[in-house]
């Protein structure tokens, strides 16, 4: 993460919460980040010959068709005016990381050879839950490259209980022997 | 003419000269006939008196006193300029003509001591020639002997690295081989696990992986 998206992120997260818009503030940019986010835009937005016009153009129609409140439409048009329509996700993410830091959340990444149970899945909210003492967001994906088992990434920490890990270090234990 | 006397008597009281140059053979010679062309004048002049005086008093008798006293003066005059121009002259070049012939002699006697000298040295190499031929044939024999042995021992020193080398690279290539045999044994055996894995793996496993998983982050 930029640390220009880093300073854009602070200026809008400081002025939504002293509006007290925090929640919808973040909605809305959430879908402004997923329009750049597909390749077709994200190749315009990022095209340095754009002309400031066709930004300007472009920020427009992004701000009618996604109905965006007043904060958001001044600074679409200021990222338009900056030349920085493109890094419009990565201040998503800084956005979304600061709100959850506000509301005392943070979100983990689950990682499972097959589908959890929804049992599993709330065994494994609470256990984080508790060891990271916030409230935990679950983003659960399937990745059968794991072979088996999970892997949990929270807060830059990954716990990983895959039977690939497993094997990849049994390989490197392996290969450690016979290079002696 | 009295400064020319002294500057001659200077030059020829002088040391003589070791060139042997013609400018300073002329000055000699001019230094020896000055003092003879004055007494030769002087000479001259007393005779034409005389004889100017003996015409007039040719027809006077008994013993002529005056003209015998002339030549008495005369005779002492030119004994008094032989005395006093001439043997200091002729006296100084016989000297150095001495000191000359004596160092003519003594060069030569040393160049004669030195031709000797060379002559016995030579002489004496000459006698000692076979040996000293013996003793350099002998001489270039241990050189080369040395030589041979030192070139033997650097080509030992070279075989001696060069397989030490060659068995270095060679424990490296098996150590090498070793390994890439290890590493495709492991990765053969990992790729068989997993499609063991794969092919056995029941949702129990699952369930039993993310328990020991969740006891693990509990701890």
């Amino acid at each position: 993460m930029s640390a220009v998206a880093g300073r854009y992120a602070k200026a809008l997260f400081a002025l939504a919460k002293e509006a007290g818009t925090l929640p919808s503030t973040a909605d809305e940019l959430a879908r402004v980040a997923a329009q750049a986010s597909q390749p077709s835009v994200a190749a315009v937005l990022g095209n340095p010959l754009l002309p400031a016009s066709r930004r300007a153009e472009i920020a427009q129609l992004l701000v009618r068709e996604l109905a965006l409140s007043d904060l958001l439409t001044r600074f679409v048009g200021l990222l338009a005016d900056h030349q920085r329509l493109q890094i419009l996700p990565a201040i998503h993410a800084y956005v979304q990381r600061l709100l959850d830091q506000e509301l005392g959340r943070v979100r983990v990444s689950i990682r499972s050879a097959a589908g959890l149970q929804a049992q599993q899945e709330g065994d494994l909210v609470a256990a984080f839950t508790t060891l990271t003492g916030k409230q935990v967001i679950p983003q659960v994906s399937v990745d059968p490259e794991l072979l088996g088992g999970v892997v949990v990434e929270v807060e830059g920490k990954v716990y990983d209980g895959s039977v690939r890990t497993q094997l990849d270090r049994l390989a490197k234990e392996l290969a450690g022997t016979a290079g002696v | 003419m009295k400064h020319g006397f002294s500057r001659t008597r200077a030059a020829l009281q002088a040391p003589a000269p070791v060139t042997r140059a013609p400018v300073a053979f002329v000055s000699r010679a001019f230094a020896f006939v000055t003092p003879g062309f004055v007494t030769l004048a002087v000479v001259t002049l007393a005779s034409v008196t005389l004889a100017s005086e003996a015409a007039e008093e040719h027809h006077a008798t008994g013993i002529p006193w005056l003209t015998l006293l002339f030549n008495i003066i005369n005779l002492g005059g030119f004994l008094w300029i032989l005395g006093r121009f001439v043997l200091p002259s002729v006296r100084s070049w016989v000297r150095e003509r001495r000191d000359q012939v004596i160092h003519d002699l003594e060069a030569a006697a040393a160049a004669k001591a030195d031709a000797e000298r060379l002559r016995a040295e030579w002489q004496a190499r000459l006698a000692h020639l076979n040996e000293t031929i013996e003793e350099l044939r002998a001489q270039a024999r241990r050189d080369a002997e040395q030589e041979r042995e030192r070139i033997l021992a650097a080509a030992r020193a070279a075989a001696e690295a060069i397989r030490r080398d060659a068995e270095r690279t060679a424990a490296y290539q098996v150590r090498q081989t070793q390994q890439l045999l290890r590493a495709e044994l492991v990765r053969q055996a990992l790729q068989m696990v997993e499609q063991d894995v794969r092919a056995k793996w029941t949702a129990a496993d699952q369930d039993r992986f993310v328990g020991d998983f969740l006891k693990q982050v509990q701890r």
